[in-house]
């Protein structure tokens, strides 16, 4: 709690500094670099090296039926062919349990280092897929915004961060960058395959590599053309190369026995395990986790695919702990949507509102947190929520990240106690 | 006489300037997959109204050369790779440009995708739809999709039965594929759902559930009546908002990015005018001065399908292999597997590190002389050779003008001419190196020029 009061504190203080500073016309990155450090450095070392990873399960989990209301008689009544039998969840009270395949989960919350928020959403929910990604990855419900809410917490860190590190504040590990990354001065790189991630020439004149490249880079910082579209491939294409030379380097130091599951999910958790172990110093990782748009022949799907983040996830965890660094890592898990209380007529669930987010990490203070939402006092037959999905985000960010979360999120939002 | 005003042709007795041509190459990027010179040729001879015409009529075009070619192919329509290849194919070869171009709009549009589908014959008879009614009238294709059995299972309309409706396809039906997000309450979804249930697939085809369908009164869009899914195909093709989605579509497919407002109201108002007729849509996008005006020219980031096909197509590599479907996917597009029911974003999204990386080395791979395979893509000392460059200065500006249609800044150019001019260790010669120098030389400065901002640009 002292801890928490701490950086809150000095968070807020050094923003009134901050602003002081730029009111006198004073910002510049190496000034800023000194006078951040000095402000209290315990502070900024407990928090340097912190970082935070996003994993977006696309398509609307069904939350209930991940975070089981199994104490509920409405819940059984609600779905008749769905619900998963009181024998079979892994309870976390008399009330509420984990979804059998999420055996890893719940071993993580016995551990005391995972967080259920219940009951998260926002006022007036949107059902569509496209719409409610875009609120929860903006952070701004009530208009159409243009950048993330990540990507503002980036903006806002580009202010103190030294030039050297300004390039790889984060790093998205899926093909297409979330809207929750879009940011006005930082450019996030893509990579989802590292080992293809990198500039090849004519295997028959691999010597020409380094001219090319010099040509390429002479080339690409001399571009002179003022299209807005021409400037950003321009920027898309520095970085690329410039990420690529960076990231290959990480890559081949890492070492663990860790075994994590075939597929995407596996293989993006541990080469974001590589990048947090290898130092790169990225404060955000984000990927995406797909197929929960479960409308037919829900139960398998969901099982498969709980399953798959649980093992992946344990086996991220291990990795980090064999490389000394999982007390730096949060896990932030999250869904555009849950889905409808009552089953439909596949087998499946159709599109909903509030659902549970899940907070992961040896640094994070276990438990449930929120309010299970009543099964039977609906809006249109689903959950009213009851936790704004920014006051997790502002917990995060003052918190964890030891920023402050007024500026990203535009308002002050309460902290929940999970970190 | 049209044609020369909105082209700012000054033909005297058929001469055409160099504008027009400027403009025609942009005409055929953008309403087809770029071009070989072979089928350049015959569009020049012809004024650009009448190249509009023929582009937005396809069925007046012999195509028998290209129906040949697939049936010597004999491609099996249940395998994944198969119809890819099929359709990277057609968009090779066909006299038809704009019909594949359509059938891919389509498809992005009416997103359906393999890997919840898996029934590559049924995305095969899904795209075999969109081609024939790509031009035709509106309701005509919503209704055929509506009944389409890769649609059918891609939404789980299945399972929308009388008793317990399952909503996605009333939803995204709404949101995606004609009116637009805001236009519609959770109410006309719940509505609509009922008057699509029983709406089934077979394994022959779309199947009427009689027994699974509501046939009670709904009230959709301020409508009531027992409706069923053509009486919701029907109300929502005739909304004004989904003239204005669809028209707004199109031109960020066709034309440009961000279309004003005027344009799109313009294009949304043929819709209605004409019936609900693409193809009159599609005409009115390519004969407006927007259109031909710097303002589109080079303003949208080619799709991988464009990037891809139009780079075999200006080399004239002549070969699809399996290969070339991968590599398009790992540019973020994968046929018949777009990643959502909202299908590609396109236009900046296209853009990221690693996307951009992928385009870099596909360009790497089609002019280096192996790769995978033994056999040579393509070789640029005979381009050369045939086309008599002799300086440094010629070569780059030939391929500049190939590849980006001369788009490139003098600061490229002339470092471009330094890199041509070097040999293998890096020391600068006084004019083009010669033999196997040269040719790696030609070989890096096409991929150096494919990897320009501006070669990404349609």
């Amino acid at each position: 709690m002292a801890k928490q009061e701490n950086s809150n504190r000095t968070s807020v203080s050094r923003r009134e500094f901050l602003a002081g500073l730029a009111a006198l016309g004073l910002l510049g990155r190496y000034q800023l670099d000194g006078v951040a450090a000095s402000i209290d450095p315990a502070v900024a070392a407990s928090l340097s090296g912190r970082s935070l990873l996003v994993i977006q399960l696309n398509g609307g989990n069904d939350g209930i039926n991940t975070i089981i209301p199994y104490g509920n008689g409405a819940y059984y009544d609600a779905r008749p062919k769905i619900a998963i039998k009181q024998t079979d969840v892994l309870p976390i009270n008399s009330d509420v349990g984990f979804h059998p395949s999420l055996g890893e989960f719940a071993q993580f919350y016995k551990d005391q280092q995972l967080a259920v928020i219940q009951g998260v959403g926002y006022a007036e929910p949107n059902r569509s897929h496209f719409r409610s990604i875009e609120i929860w990855q903006t952070a701004q419900p009530d208009i159409i915004g243009d950048t993330g809410w990540l990507g503002r917490y980036l903006d806002y860190l580009s202010l103190s961060a030294s030039p050297a590190n300004a390039n790889m504040l984060a790093v998205n590990v899926d093909p297409l960058l979330p809207k929750s990354l879009l940011a006005r001065k930082i450019t996030v790189p893509s990579v989802s395959d590292v080992q293809a991630f990198r500039f090849k020439v004519d295997p028959l004149y691999k010597a020409d590599r380094a001219l090319q490249l010099q040509t390429f880079g002479d080339i690409y910082n001399d571009f002179e053309d003022r299209r807005p579209i021409v400037s950003k491939l321009r920027k898309s294409g520095i970085e690329a190369n410039r990420a690529s030379e960076k990231l290959l380097d990480l890559v081949k130091g890492h070492k663990t026995t860790a075994k994590y599951p075939d597929g995407k999910l596996g293989s993006s958790l541990k080469f974001v395990a590589q990048m947090i172990s290898g130092g790169i110093g990225a404060k955000v990782y984000t990927l995406g986790y797909d197929g929960f748009d479960t409308h037919a022949g829900e139960m398998r799907t969901q099982a498969n695919l709980l399953n798959g983040l649980g093992k992946s996830l344990r086996a991220f965890h291990e990795d980090l702990k064999q490389n000394g660094c999982d007390d730096k890592v949060l896990v932030l898990i999250f869904s555009e949507f849950g889905r409808r209380v009552a089953e439909n007529g596949g087998g499946g669930t159709d599109h909903g509102t509030a659902a549970p987010c899940l907070v992961l990490g040896t640094g994070v203070k276990g438990g449930l947190y929120g309010e299970y939402p009543s099964l039977t006092n609906l809006d249109h037959g689903d959950l009213k929520h009851s936790v704004d999905f920014r006051t997790v985000y502002a917990t995060i960010i003052d918190r964890w990240l030891g920023a402050d979360s007024r500026e990203v999120l535009g308002k002050n939002f309460d902290n929940l106690d999970f970190c | 006489m049209q044609s020369k005003r909105t082209t700012g042709s000054k033909s005297v007795g058929g001469a055409k300037s160099k504008r027009w041509h400027k403009v025609l190459r942009h005409l055929l990027s953008r309403a087809g997959f770029g071009f070989t010179p072979e089928e350049l040729a015959p569009y020049t001879e012809i004024s650009y109204r009448d190249a509009i015409n023929q582009l937005t009529m396809p069925s007046s075009v012999n195509n028998s050369a290209l129906d040949k070619m697939l049936a010597d192919q004999s491609f099996d329509f249940t395998n994944p790779d198969d119809i890819k290849r099929w359709w990277l194919f057609r968009m090779m070869f066909t006299a038809r440009p704009l019909e594949e171009k359509m059938t891919l709009f389509w498809h992005g549009h009416f997103a359906t995708a393999d890997y919840k589908v898996r029934n590559p014959y049924a995305m095969y008879v899904q795209n075999c739809t969109m081609r024939k009614l790509a031009f035709g009238r509106f309701d005509d294709l919503l209704l055929a999709m509506s009944k389409d059995p890769a649609m059918i299972t891609w939404l789980d309309n299945q399972q929308n039965r009388k008793k317990k409706p399952n909503e996605n396809y009333a939803r995204e039906v709404m949101e995606l594929f004609t009116m637009g997000i805001g236009n519609y309450s959770e109410q006309d979804i719940k509505e609509g759902a009922r008057a699509f249930t029983g709406w089934q697939a077979k394994p022959d085809g779309f199947f009427f559930n009689t027994g699974q369908h509501d046939s009670g009164m709904k009230t959709f869009l301020g409508q009531s009546g027992n409706f069923d899914g053509s009486d919701i195909v029907t109300i929502l093709a005739n909304e004004k908002a989904t003239g204005r989605y669809l028209a707004r579509k199109l031109l960020q497919f066709f034309a440009m990015e961000n279309p004003p407002k005027s344009f799109v109201d313009d294009i949304a108002a043929v819709y209605h005018s004409s019936d609900h007729n693409i193809g009159a849509m599609l005409k009115a996008i390519f004969s407006s001065p927007i259109f031909a005006s710097e303002q589109c020219y080079h303003s949208l980031i080619k799709s991988p399908c464009e990037y891809v096909v139009g780079t075999l197509k200006t080399f004239q590599i002549f070969k699809v292999d399996a290969e070339v479907p991968r590599l398009m996917a790992a540019m973020g597009q994968n046929l018949f597997n777009p990643p959502s029911v909202k299908g590609w974003d396109g236009g900046q999204n296209w853009i990221a590190s690693d996307t951009m990386m992928e385009r870099f080395n596909f360009a790497a791979r089609i002019i280096s002389q192996k790769f995978d395979y033994l056999e040579k893509y393509s070789s640029p000392a005979d381009i050369a050779a045939a086309q008599g460059l002799t300086t440094a200065d010629e070569t780059v500006d030939y391929f500049l003008s190939l590849l980006v249609d001369g788009d490139a800044p003098a600061s490229a150019r002339a470092r471009l001419i330094e890199y041509l001019s070097t040999d293998m260790d890096g020391k600068q010669l006084a004019g083009l190196p010669t033999g196997k120098v040269l040719d790696a030389r030609l070989r890096g400065l096409i991929h150096l020029i494919m990897t320009l901002p501006t070669y990404q640009l349609n």
